[in-house]
């Protein structure tokens, strides 16, 4: 038991370690190498957890996905369902600059496809992730007819942000995000006071 | 390959320029901005490279032109869209499309776009190319929003379909066989009536509304 669980501690501060090589240099810079330049340890002590570069960022994305839960339910304590999905959109904008260096590796990942790193298992399993957790909250907001398109609609707006925050990072702080998605979701009726979410 | 490629010899500079600018448009599309070198696009031409330097000294001036020939060629597209005849919901449906990647060519050159942001260094400043390229876009953005919403909402309506335009061009580009060109009209399809009736009915809960959005543009 105590070895599973140091293994398992051990992948995660790898994945850890390797989502921030490849934030603050980009997705090209994510080597076994360079990874383990970082933790200051040999080759194969990366190697050991994760044998290339597209096992690495298989980890990252599991790791990511395991963690998101757990991150929500703390933030979401006492809220009620339109209160969750403001709390879910605002985590999923490129709020702070860690944020933003996150989604630059991420657009940047699409420079990516023709290399080893099997981006598009990638995206996949973000994406995913991503509308799961938006179709939970909305589901409960809108009527049933209207759960796709809207969720379709927030992933939309979110990944817009995302483009543009990584352009033009000045212009995007987050003051400018937040407003533009309390406008959007009050004129989606997803604001309190609840109106119109489902009609009258 | 000389005979198909070479600019004839009289030709006004401006159009040199043009046919240069949409050589490199092609190139980009079909190989991203790592593609666009000076001796891939002379061959793309069917010429030498000082062909390309004496209209464009560096990448920076070339991808300047490009910006302004894919507005300048899709203008006419644009025009059609804007037709004032039309009902408004149908103009703005026409114009959601002409701003989303529903071609192949299209998707290929945001593609290339989006890619940019890997290309930056000491030579070559994306940042420059970035902000020519929102410029435009937002201008042509506010130029359609203008007549159809009050000044007030005017700021939230140019965010909105720019932020529109870039969701889609993202998601499309990282989930192509998701977002296909139909999938991206339908979204515009149920998106259209919506804006509308938000742009036709007064916004609720305006006693909490937001902070004005402070753009420095």
């Amino acid at each position: 038991m105590p070895r599973t669980v140091d293994r398992a501690a051990r992948r995660r501060e790898i994945a850890y370690a390797a989502l921030r090589l490849m934030s603050t240099r980009g997705p090209a810079a994510l080597t076994l190498r360079g990874l383990a330049e970082e933790l200051g340890g040999s080759i194969t002590l990366v190697t050991h957890f994760y044998r290339n570069r597209a096992e690495l960022l298989e980890g990252i994305a599991d790791q990511l996905i395991a963690d998101y839960d757990a991150q929500l339910a703390d933030l979401e304590k006492g809220a009620d369902d339109l209160a969750r999905l403001r709390v879910l959109l605002e985590w999923m904008l490129p709020l702070t600059q860690e944020a933003r260096n996150e989604e630059r590796a991420r657009v940047l990942l699409n420079a990516e496809r023709h290399s080893d790193l099997h981006v598009q298992s990638f995206f996949e399993a973000m994406d995913r992730k991503m509308r799961g957790l938006l179709r939970d909250r909305v589901a409960p907001l809108v009527d049933p007819s209207e759960v796709d398109i809207t969720v379709d609609s927030l992933r939309v707006m979110v990944n817009g942000v995302v483009l543009s925050a990584v352009e033009h990072p000045r212009k995007w702080p987050a003051k400018r995000q937040r407003a533009l998605l309390d406008h959007i979701l009050g004129c989606l009726g997803l604001t309190k006071p609840q109106t119109a979410a489902t009609g009258p | 390959m000389r005979a198909g490629g070479t600019l004839p010899r009289n030709v006004d500079h401006d159009e040199r320029r043009r046919d240069i600018a949409r050589a490199a448009i092609r190139l980009l599309a079909k190989s991203g901005p790592r593609g666009l070198t000076l001796r891939a696009l002379a061959e793309e031409l069917g010429g030498s490279i000082t062909l390309v330097t004496h209209f464009f000294p560096n990448r920076r001036a070339l991808l300047g032109a490009v910006t302004s020939q894919v507005i300048e060629d899709s203008a006419p597209d644009l025009e059609s869209a804007g037709r004032a005849e039309l009902p408004h919901a149908e103009r703005l449906r026409a114009f959601l499309i002409w701003l989303l990647p529903t071609t192949d060519e299209q998707v290929q050159l945001e593609r290339s776009r989006v890619l940019l942001s890997a290309e930056s260094d000491a030579h070559f400043n994306v940042q420059e190319f970035f902000d020519t390229w929102e410029r435009t876009i937002r201008d042509l953005i506010a130029q359609y929003v203008a007549p159809v919403v009050g000044e007030s909402e005017r700021q939230f309506y140019i965010d909105l379909i720019r932020i529109v335009q870039n969701g889609v061009v993202l998601s499309s580009v990282e989930h192509p066989k998701y977002w296909t060109p139909e999938k991206q009209i339908e979204f515009i399809d149920t998106l259209v009536p919506v804006i509308e009736q938000l742009s036709a009915l007064p916004r609720q809960g305006s006693q909490t509304a937001p902070d004005r959005i402070v753009v420095d543009e």
